[in-house]
């Protein structure tokens, strides 16, 4: 059986992984699938790790953007977007909506770059090295990306969204 | 946009999103399914360690290649660059180091630009099978430029080489991002044997019928793929299928018999037939020796049906499903939520395992047409499942231990399933997506 540390940190950290897995995938049954594979594979390791959350966003980006993963992935995602509004209000449901198409469009390192940048708060440097790439990459990509979100917002409703990813 | 804008924008998307109830328990129990994984991979080492070496020893003669697989070496070129003999010659000469080494008889037997990809399969013969092997790279790169993508696995699918069926599905092409283009998908569909002809239809119940394509090779985005092809050569229709091999679909006719000649081997029957049997293929890697069929739903007559496959052989037990990415009709698609395509439907595959033990899951399989869907499997003793949620109760016919539901999908983190009117129940706790039909060990496809 796993340690009851595992489950506690489980517990406390599960949401906040979910939502960057979330913010990587634009899907929740997919974010659901990262964090879990992340999980189970931080498990084994769990007693020795340092950084248990570090680990597992760190094991979620890898997953993300590893080349064999995406092309393992026979499943074919639409640019739909599963989640329903609810009962927020309607325009905000739409700006979430366009937002996550417009993301969903970028290839997955960028999208990377601008999560770890801009939602985990991480510096370039820590960027770069979850990445295994130079900190000027982290740079040029994230400015690329912000230029590509700011192009396919303003192309809306017209996003094409040709992404096929699990 | 600003990276402050962003970063409000990122935080407006999580909002929304809630984990679902007990994610340890669910974590728990993936784990469990991870671990049969893993002994089914174990058991399939064993058997291939037996299997093979009783496999080759009889004839340690490289395969005999069917008349149709010779057909590629002795007939010639195709695609809109077999008039180019420079670049085929200087290509087929800068693509040998990145072959396998004991590669032979090379040639490159379709070369085209489709859209902005430029596709080539190379066929060769090694010493235990002849290799179709696929190249791409953008419209108008030289042979410099794919020879130097031919052993990267982004750009370049090495697969054995099967003349009628469809040697890639799913082509993806990720081009750098760096450099802006972002991301093409297109699926190879077929290329036949030089002389042979590719006719295209709809999937039953779409309307229309077969129409000419004049052409040896079709090549259709991926999501225009769902419909049916077949291959006439010399005069004869040889091979029929579904585009998406692994739906079935019902009608067709027969394969050519001198087909199943030589060194491969192809199912015959209808169409139905040949794609479960495609299916039972694809998991031959898995301990799946005499499987049973729980359950099979391939009413996809109705385009737009979620179609299901159960397989057991003690354990583990396999589902999968096939979700419509589209509707048939673009004004059934108000909420835009799902790919609407006037080719036909694409489809999803969702799949999970388990063992005996736990023969239980819940399948979502939403689309705008059928609503958010679920399939029920559990044993097959079990005769019906209630679904309890925040309003109604959905109740749900089991034939088999497997039936529909019908809930939506907000209310499926909160949802109860109970079998066979027991008091209790359990969280419903609908598989994660993302499974492969393909072995993930293999993980090349």
């Amino acid at each position: 059986m796993p340690p009851d540390e595992f489950r506690e940190f489980v517990e406390a950290r599960y949401a906040a992984l979910l939502r960057t897995a979330y913010l990587l995938t634009g899907s929740t049954h997919a974010a659901e699938d990262l964090v879990q594979t992340a999980l189970l594979d931080l498990l084994p390791r769990f007693a020795t790790v340092a950084e248990p959350f570090a680990y597992a966003r760190r094991s979620m980006i890898n997953q993300r953007t590893s080349l064999w993963r995406r092309l393992g992935r026979r499943e074919v995602l639409g640019g739909f977007l599963p989640d329903r509004p609810g009962a927020d209000h309607a325009a905000a449901a739409d700006s979430r909506q366009d937002l996550l198409q417009a993301l969903n469009t970028l290839p997955v390192r960028m999208r990377a770059v601008l999560v770890l940048r801009y939602w985990e708060d991480l510096s370039e440097a820590d960027t770069a090295e979850i990445l295994g790439c130079s900190t000027g990459t982290v740079k040029a990509q994230a400015s690329r990306g912000l230029a590509r979100l700011r192009t396919a917002l303003g192309a809306r409703p017209a996003i094409a969204v040709k992404e096929a990813t699990a | 946009m600003t990276e402050t804008q962003l970063r409000a924008g990122f935080a407006r998307i999580v909002e929304t999103v809630v984990p679902m109830p007990d994610a340890y328990a669910r974590l728990l129990q993936r784990r469990r399914r991870q671990r049969w994984r893993l002994f089914g991979a174990f058991a399939a080492l064993v058997a291939a360690a037996v299997a093979v070496p009783l496999a080759i020893q009889p004839t340690a003669q490289p395969p005999r290649p069917t008349a149709w697989i010779q057909r590629f070496f002795d007939g010639p070129t195709q695609g809109g660059l077999a008039g180019d003999p420079r670049f085929l010659e200087q290509l087929t000469q800068l693509v040998l180091p990145a072959l396998e080494s004991s590669a032979k008889d090379v040639k490159i037997a379709y070369a085209d630009d489709v859209d902005t990809i430029r596709l080539v399969l190379i066929v060769y013969r090694t010493y235990h099978s002849t290799v179709a092997h696929w190249l791409y790279a953008r419209r108008g790169a030289t042979p410099q430029q794919l020879a130097a993508v031919a052993d990267d696995p982004r750009y370049s699918r090495p697969t054995e080489l099967d003349p009628f069926a469809a040697p890639v599905q799913g082509l993806r092409v990720d081009f750098d991002a760096a450099d802006g283009l972002g991301f093409e998908a297109h699926d190879v569909i077929a290329v036949a044997p030089p002389g042979c002809l590719f006719d295209v239809a709809p999937l039953p119940g779409a309307g229309g019928g077969w129409v000419p394509t004049g052409q040896g090779a079709i090549t259709r985005r991926y999501a225009t793929a769902a419909g049916l092809w077949r291959v006439t050569c010399d005069g004869k229709v040889r091979s029929e299928g579904p585009s998406w091999q692994l739906v079935p679909v019902s009608g067709g006719v027969p394969i050519d018999p001198a087909y199943a000649g030589g060194s491969q081997s192809r199912p015959g029957g209808s169409l139905e037939e040949q794609a479960y049997a495609m299916y039972l293929q694809s998991l031959a890697a898995f301990p799946i020796a005499d499987p049973e069929t729980l359950y099979s739903d391939a009413s996809v007559a109705v385009v737009g049906a979620p179609v299901a496959n159960v397989l057991q052989s003690g354990a583990p037990w396999n589902v999968t499903v096939y979700c419509p990415m589209g509707s048939a009709s673009p004004a059934a698609n108000p909420t835009g939520s799902a790919r609407v395509d006037a080719g036909g439907v694409a489809f999803s595959l969702r799949q999970d395992w388990g063992g005996r033990d736990d023969v239980l899951t819940a399948v979502p399989c939403g689309s705008a047409k059928d609503g958010d869907r679920i399939f029920i499997l559990a044993d097959k003793s079990v005769r019906a499942a209630r679904i309890l949620t925040g309003g109604r109760p959905v109740d749900v016919p089991l034939h088999d231990g497997a039936g529909w539901a019908t809930v939506p999908a907000d209310q499926w983190p909160d949802a109860i399933l109970q079998l066979d009117g027991r008091s209790g129940g359990r969280p419903l706790r609908p598989v994660e997506t993302g499974g492969v039909p393909v072995p993930e060990l293999s993980q090349s496809w």
